[in-house]
Formats: structure tokens, C-alpha cells, sequence
């Protein structure tokens, strides 16, 4: 099953990469369990963050990626306070 | 006039990506007080950038209420929507087609698209498979084989 551009089920209900064919996830309760992950400073995502965040808040905000173990494509994105859970995700079960 | 900025999205964007794609811009208003932008439209002028607008530029907050004298000017831009997808695996030439449209910023396209362009505007294909193997490994905080740290 197609999940999404980058992300399908095999018939074991692993999740892999549609693009290199790795393990991202073992099953559907954890999809991305094998996923790369870092987290750095928003201001970092490029220039679309057109002003440092402490001008506004005193709470961090930091961006927050995923990527394929094995291509390494950028599977989540998001901007988000330091230490908020996830704003966006997809449940398989 | 009297000037009312309301607008969040300010340090968080409020538009998600999808696919690993990147948020929204985060919105930006600048007002820059004391410009010289009537002197400059006065000598056949038009100011490109908010540098040139002479002045003192000031960040805004969320919510801000002012009144504009008649030298003030006031910057505002807008968040749009998140994108779809790795901007990594976007078609070079598509990039470079944004960028003449002025749709995608030079700098987006090499920090965030990975697209070397040439001087004529088009994408450099082998540069820009070098830059998208080094930006892979880097922005996943690892370092590419054969490129310093």
C-alpha cells in the first residue's frame, strides 16, 4: 500500500522506501522506527525563516526532520516549539 | 494612517509540508521608519530591496498597532503554503524555471533545492548532483565521503 511519496507497506506490512526499497519501519504500529532523525535550530531550514524566533518567543523552536536510512530522502518536515510532539502524523493501525 | 498588524505565524509557519516537504514561510512585517524612498522615487528610483530603502527597518511583532508618517514604509510577507515532497528530488530544470519566474529565491535553490544554475539561469547538472550529494548527507547531520566536515 502506497502511504504517501515516499513511504509504502510490503505484504509483511513492513514500511519502506519507495525510492531505495530500505526498512523505515517494521511494522505499521511503528512506521518510521528506523528513520534518521535530527533536530537543529529553525533558523536553519533556509530562507523561509525570515527572523530569529527569540525576537518572538522565549521558547526554542527548532526544526525537526526525518529521512531514510538508506537514501537518505527527507521524509518529515516541521517547524515546531522545542519539545512539542509532532503536529502532523498518519496512523496505520 | 494608522497602520494595524495582526498576523501570526511569526516563529512557527502555520502551513505544514507534506512527504517530507518544508513548511510555509514564516510571516514577516517590516516597518522601516525615516526612509528615502520619496527622494529616491523623485531621482527615477525604484528600491529592491528593503537595504535600500534607507531608514530604520524594524521587525514587527504578531499584533502591533502605529501610526505611519509620511517617509515610513511598511514590508509585509506573506507565509504561503507548505510543500510536497524531498525539494532534493525536484527536477533541476523545474527549479531553475521558478527561479526565473521568481518564484524560488537563488538561495533557496542552492540551500534548500540543491540547484547549481548557471550564469544563463539554466541548472549545471553535474554541480548540482554534487551539491545534492553533499546537502543529502548534511542536512541529515552527516558528513558525505570525499567533502571536508
Amino acid at each position: 500500500m502506497i502511504i504517501d511519496l515516499n513511504l509504502e507497506t510490503d505484504d509483511a506490512a513492513a514500511v519502506r522506501c519507495r525510492h531505495c526499497g530500505g526498512t523505515v519501519g517494521d511494522s505499521v504500529a511503528t512506521p518510521m522506527n528506523h528513520a534518521l532523525r535530527r533536530e537543529r535550530p529553525s533558523v536553519e531550514a533556509g530562507p523561509g525563516v525570515h527572523a530569529d524566533p527569540s525576537l518572538f518567543v522565549d521558547r526554542p523552536v527548532v526544526l525537526r526532520q526525518a529521512f531514510c536510512p538508506g537514501c537518505l530522502t527527507l521524509l518529515s518536515t516541521e517547524i515546531v516549539p522545542d519539545g512539542e510532539p509532532s503536529y502532523r502524523g498518519w496512523s496505520l493501525t | 494612517m494608522h497602520l494595524v498588524v495582526s498576523a501570526n505565524g511569526k516563529s512557527v509557519p502555520l502551513s505544514p509540508g507534506l512527504s517530507g516537504g518544508y513548511p510555509a514561510a514564516t510571516q514577516w512585517d517590516v516597518l522601516v521608519r525615516g526612509s528615502t524612498v520619496a527622494e529616491q522615487f523623485a531621482a527615477g528610483r525604484i528600491p529592491r530591496s528593503l537595504d535600500e530603502l534607507g531608514g530604520t527597518p524594524d521587525i514587527l511583532p504578531p499584533h502591533l498597532e502605529t501610526d505611519l508618517a509620511p517617509s515610513d514604509v511598511y514590508f509585509t510577507h506573506w507565509q504561503g503554503g507548505g510543500g510536497i515532497g524531498d525539494p532534493l528530488h525536484r527536477e533541476p530544470e523545474i527549479v531553475a524555471r521558478d527561479v526565473a519566474d521568481g518564484k524560488v529565491s537563488a538561495t533557496s535553490a542552492h540551500d534548500v533545492y540543491g540547484v547549481v544554475l548557471e550564469a544563463d539561469g539554466s541548472a549545471d547538472v553535474s554541480a548540482t548532483e554534487q551539491r545534492r550529494h553533499e546537502l543529502r548527507h548534511r542536512r541529515a547531520g552527516l558528513t558525505p565521503e570525499g567533502v571536508q566536515p
